[in-house]
């Protein structure tokens, strides 16, 4: 038994690199208190360059435990999710940023925060953003609405190649700052009259493009030489919006919709690449496909 | 009770061999008990396995100095399933089970010295999640980090990311 604890006294620390290692794992809250342990940790946990803002990451919670339903303190959660998410950001303390990720009901009132992870994430250098803020809540009394953040229109260079927002509004009708973009998810993000053909025309790289749930105010008009996929839901939400696709590499295109009855609306669809559609839909009145 | 160990391993080594199969492998840990291991399970931990391939086979006692003959056992069962393909999330959850903090520290510095990369990997997850929700001074104690800041130091920056030092367990029972 001697020889035993020798040995254990011998190397009983693990080395730096990969006490580094294991606290690339932890969640951020935990992370973020790697820097009171010395000065040699200190700015450690600037070098998580994928920021991924969830309840388990922010509040340990179990990822099985559910949010509250009681409304109060629900709404005290947002707060202090929403506070802790800005103070992270301000004491952040990377020079890169990767991804940025919400997933966690914040809402219009939370702007300052999510205007502040929005903007440092972008000047430092983030290719992903991903802002998925819950439609509705369930409260104990009824479903909550969460009012929508608006996203802001990015000035100056970005390097974003991938977006996807839900239940966020769109600021600007300016969309010049989405060049970069190869992939766009748009779910419960209303979009205005004539705002789709503008984004379409200033993403000059997109090849992904997803339309979930989205509110129109006018005919759906796609026209993208890069794009490769397309996929619309049309979810509960009911139509009688005109679809108009020209995209001449386009490669694959989903569309459904939950309505079986009295659809509307033409669909024309201009892509000779397509090899694969898959629609579904009840009746298909006005399908037709230019050559 | 490292003896009993040993002879346990031996039966179970015994008992999973092709009795035409050739010679198993001697791990001699740090305090000089020997476990016979199968050439296959050999070939998981690299460091064992280089040192075969330098001696071209012939030498198959491989003295292991910095290993325990407490913590080798877990590591020849977590290569034992590994090769069965039987590394399920129970076989994990039940196999830390039994290891408190220290321990699972040893296992990795032993699983670090074998480079079994697998063994690795899923002992910085467990790590990361037991110092999760730990205090400053548990996992500062944890690792051997010295602390160096001045108390007004630290008081301010707890001050500054207080949201962080909130809910944290009490320490536990791995305190010796």
């Amino acid at each position: 038994m001697n020889t035993v604890k020798k040995i254990k006294s011998e190397s009983t620390e693990l080395p730096d690199c990969i006490i580094s290692y294991i606290f690339s794992k932890v969640s951020l809250k935990n992370l973020v208190k790697t820097s009171a342990l010395s000065k040699q940790w200190y700015l450690e946990w600037g070098l998580r360059k994928d920021l991924n803002f969830d309840l388990h990451n922010m509040f340990d919670y179990n990822p099985i435990t559910d949010l509250p339903i009681a409304f109060p303190l629900f709404q005290q959660l947002q707060s202090q999710f929403a506070a802790s998410l800005d103070n992270f950001m301000q004491k952040y303390p990377g020079d890169m940023i990767s991804s940025i990720r919400v997933n966690f009901p914040l809402c219009v009132d939370h702007t300052y925060a999510l205007d502040g992870l929005v903007h440092k994430g972008v000047l430092k250098g983030a290719n992903r953003i991903e802002l998925l803020l819950p439609y509705t809540y369930k409260t104990d009394k009824s479903d909550l609405k969460i009012r929508p953040y608006l996203f802001p229109s990015l000035s100056g260079p970005n390097s974003l190649t991938y977006l996807r927002l839900r239940n966020c509004h769109i600021a600007t009708m300016e969309f010049s700052w989405l060049k970069n973009l190869r992939t766009l998810v748009l779910t419960h993000v209303p979009l205005k009259q004539n705002s789709l053909p503008d984004m379409c025309f200033n993403c000059i790289r997109l090849e992904n493009f997803t339309l979930n749930q989205c509110r129109f105010l006018s005919d759906i008009k796609i026209t993208s030489p890069t794009l490769l996929h397309l996929k619309i839901y049309c979810g509960g939400r009911f139509w009688t919006n005109n679809l108009d696709i020209i995209a001449s590499n386009l490669l694959s295109l989903e569309y459904s919709s939950k309505f079986y009855t009295h659809i509307y609306h033409k669909v024309n669809i201009n892509s000779p690449m397509l090899s694969k559609l898959t629609y579904t839909c009840g009746k298909i009145f006005n399908l037709s496909f230019l050559d | 009770m490292a003896e009993e160990v040993s002879s346990q391993m031996n039966s179970l080594s015994i008992s999973e061999t092709n009795p035409s199969s050739s010679a198993t492998i001697s791990l001699v840990s740090g305090d000089d008990i020997v476990f016979k291991v199968e050439p296959t399970i050999a070939k998981e931990m690299e460091t064992v396995q280089s040192f075969i391939d330098e001696t071209d086979g012939k030498i198959t006692t491989i003295p292991l100095p910095n290993i325990s003959s407490h913590d080798l056992p877990y590591v020849i069962e977590y290569c034992e399933k590994s090769i069965a393909g039987k590394i399920t999330k129970e076989f994990e959850a039940e196999f830390v089970k039994k290891l408190n903090n220290e321990e699972v520290k040893e296992l990795f510095l032993a699983a670090n010295y074998l480079n079994i990369k697998k063994l690795l990997d899923f002992l910085s997850q467990v790590i990361a999640d037991r110092i999760a929700n730990k205090s400053v001074e548990y996992v500062r104690r944890y690792f051997g980090i010295e602390n160096d800041f001045t108390p007004e130091e630290e008081a301010k920056l707890r001050e500054e990311l207080a949201w962080t030092f909130t809910g944290v367990d009490p320490d536990d029972e791995d305190e010796n």
